[in-house]
């Protein structure tokens, strides 16, 4: 099982900074806090070179989250507008309507 | 009185503290000790692997924006040939 198909690498790569990246990266730096908390070590202070490794690995998990949901959304979309394509009476444009030609003629009783 | 004085003060008195040190290193709560100073071997290993992860990081973003530009002109190339 490849975390990647190979088609993938036809998208563009995500920026460095996403939000996987990002949320993947607290995550990590978090469960270094938290284990600084569960040894009763002073909790942001301690371990700040395990804090980074911690964000580090996040990060670059999170980084193959993004690429991967690109890779998905785009399947995604290309599978939707094929079949809009191959199906175009489903997807008939409706002839414009004005208002004034859809309501019952107005006679105003003052 | 047959209960013993000595049980009856560890039980209704607070435990007397012993210093930290002789503490931690009873044999019953034996812990690793922590306020010998950093381990420099472990930090520079930890930041030397958090080093390594961003450069490789950066390496396949490089990879893959050439491989994408690559392709992207390979696609471009092919409609072009389409066209003459």
């Amino acid at each position: 099982m490849s975390v990647l198909p190979d088609e993938s690498r036809s998208l563009p790569p995500p920026n460095i900074v996403n939000h996987n990246s990002l949320l993947f990266g607290g995550i990590g730096w978090a469960a270094v806090v938290l284990n600084n908390v569960g040894y009763h070590r002073p909790a942001l202070g301690s371990g700040v070179h395990r804090q980074i490794l911690g964000l580090s690995i996040g990060w670059f998990i999170g980084y193959y989250a993004t690429r991967r949901e690109n890779y998905y959304y785009a399947c995604r979309d290309r599978a939707l507008f094929q079949y809009i394509k191959h199906h175009p009476e489903d997807f008939q444009l409706k002839e414009k309507k004005k208002l004034g030609e859809v309501l019952d003629p107005f006679h105003p009783v003052r | 009185m047959p209960v013993p004085l000595g049980l009856a003060r560890r039980l209704l008195l607070p435990p007397v503290r012993l210093p930290e040190r002789a503490w931690k290193r009873s044999a019953f709560i034996a812990t690793k000790q922590y306020d010998n100073g950093p381990q420099w071997i472990k930090v520079a290993l930890t930041l030397g692997a958090a080093a390594a992860l961003w450069r490789l990081l950066f390496m396949i973003h490089k990879r893959d924006l050439k491989e994408y530009e690559r392709r992207q002109k390979a696609l471009c190339e092919k409609c072009t040939d389409i066209q003459n």
